[in-house]
């Protein structure tokens, strides 16, 4: 197994953005999680949704589309497990 | 003004992220303060720890990061500020009786504060043994700052900002990207990551990082008798050679226009970042366990979407979170979740849950969470 974190960036209030990672061999069991830096206590600040496109024999690419939830910008952290 | 000026009162550990053998371990020395004084420092250690987390990379990588705060009282407060200084900036001319005899004017220039290393080294190993990087704090408000193989930074209103900067000298080895005593450069090619002479593009120090389109040198300067200020010709954040660091107006270029090792405020640049980085990565956690359990089970109503959450989750550790059912229900799902994440504090997670039950009838439903790195 083993874990990390691919990208790091900022969504802006109520607002979304999209990271894109690619080159993933397909037979990795891959789980995508995402967490904010910006400490806000209180109420939960993200969400996220993984979708997945083959685009070749070899290669995956996974497309995370996170949320903020707040009134305020947040900074995150994308990061994954590739399970045995 | 030595060691004989005060005594090692303890350590607390300000930030644990598992063991220190695993971990990158900063200790955060204290310089000036007396005893009644201690609790000043506690204040501007943690001020110091809130902004090295708020910096990136460290932020990305502060999984990587251990800190001990190491209480060091001093007979007298304050640091030695020489009345003259090489530079032509006067000091007050007082001395203070400090545990590390910390003094402003250090190789003649005035804003250099800094102290005995060796023996804060000897100091902070013998408090952690573990230690890999030492940092002191200096109870002076008058702005300052050295980073050797220990950085030294006072209580000035950017001190946390000099701290950053001086700790990219002492622990990633940095240079500065300032240009403010040397008209050219003299010294060959400079073995920090961050400085280079070579101009040619496939064999400068960081060629991978330079796009095709971008000219270099990226930014000449014209006139080898004062700093180049102009504004970048390129976008801000465009890799290439900008003349001008190590304190050298010409002969040696920095790979960004800006950057938190030319001037306080500004972020790391890339080939900043990326030596952190390189530092840290082999303390960041790993792969564990997993380590498996329910967290919590209730029933959910018919067409109802119910919430749960779960609180003091070390930030640090990587969680998977899963929901299913114990009622049979057929045909079709019968239950939707979605999992939002809340920073509740630096170093804590708050999850919550909403469990949709997308019958017509009642379920029974357990979260469950696979804990797959700590």
């Amino acid at each position: 197994m083993r874990v990390g974190v691919q990208f790091t960036g900022s969504v802006g209030a109520n607002a979304s953005g999209r990271w894109f990672t690619h080159s993933w061999p397909p037979d990795w069991n891959v789980v995508w999680t995402v967490v904010p830096t910006t400490p806000a206590p209180g109420a939960p600040q993200v969400e996220w949704d993984v979708e997945v496109q083959r685009a070749s024999a070899t290669a995956i690419t996974y497309w995370i589309d996170v949320r903020n939830l707040s009134a305020a910008p947040v900074a995150i952290e994308g990061r994954f497990a590739v399970l045995p | 003004m030595s060691a004989a000026d005060g005594v090692v009162v303890g350590r607390s550990k300000l930030v644990d992220h598992g063991a220190d053998g695993v971990r990158w371990c900063l200790v955060i020395l204290s310089d000036g303060y007396r005893t009644t004084e201690l609790p000043t420092f506690h204040a501007d250690a943690a001020a110091f720890v809130e902004k090295l987390f708020a910096t990136p990379p460290f932020t990305e990588m502060w999984c990587a990061i251990n800190v001990y705060r190491v209480d060091v009282s001093s007979t007298d407060s304050g640091a030695d500020s020489p009345a003259v200084c090489a530079d032509g900036n006067p000091g007050s001319g007082t001395t203070s009786a400090t545990f590390f005899d910390s003094t402003f004017c250090t190789n003649g220039t005035r804003r250099l504060l800094a102290g005995d290393q060796g023996l804060a080294l000897l100091t902070a190993q013998a408090q952690v043994p573990e230690a890999d990087a030492t940092v002191v704090i200096v109870n002076t408000t008058e702005y300052g700052g050295a980073g050797g193989s220990v950085a030294f930074f006072s209580r000035h209103g950017a001190a946390s900002e000099i701290g950053v900067h001086e700790l990219g000298h002492s622990a990633f080895s940095l240079a500065d990207e300032y240009a403010d005593l040397n008209s050219g450069w003299s010294a060959g090619e400079p073995p920090e990551p961050n400085l280079t002479t070579i101009t040619d593009r496939a064999t400068t120090k960081w060629s991978e990082l330079v796009a095709a389109a971008t000219p270099l040198p990226t930014q000449p300067n014209p006139d080898c008798s004062t700093e180049n200020l102009a504004a970048s010709p390129v976008a801000v954040g465009s890799v290439g050679l900008f003349e001008g660091g190590g304190r050298s107006r010409c002969g040696v270029y920095r790979p960004e226009h800006q950057c938190r090792m030319r001037t306080l405020g500004q972020p790391f640049c890339t080939v900043c970042r990326r030596a952190i980085r390189r530092r840290l990565t082999p303390f960041m956690p790993v792969a564990t366990g997993p380590r498996l359990g329910v967290q919590f089970s209730g029933t959910v109503a018919a067409r109802v979407t119910q919430r749960w959450f779960t609180y003091d989750w070390p930030a640090c550790w990587n969680v998977i979170w899963t929901v299913t059912t114990s009622t049979p229900v057929t045909p079709g799902p019968g239950l939707d979740w979605q999992v939002r994440v809340e920073r509740s504090s630096r170093e804590r997670i708050t999850y919550w849950i909403d469990i949709e039950n997308l019958t017509s009838t009642p379920i029974d439903v357990s979260a469950r969470y696979a804990i797959v790195a700590e």
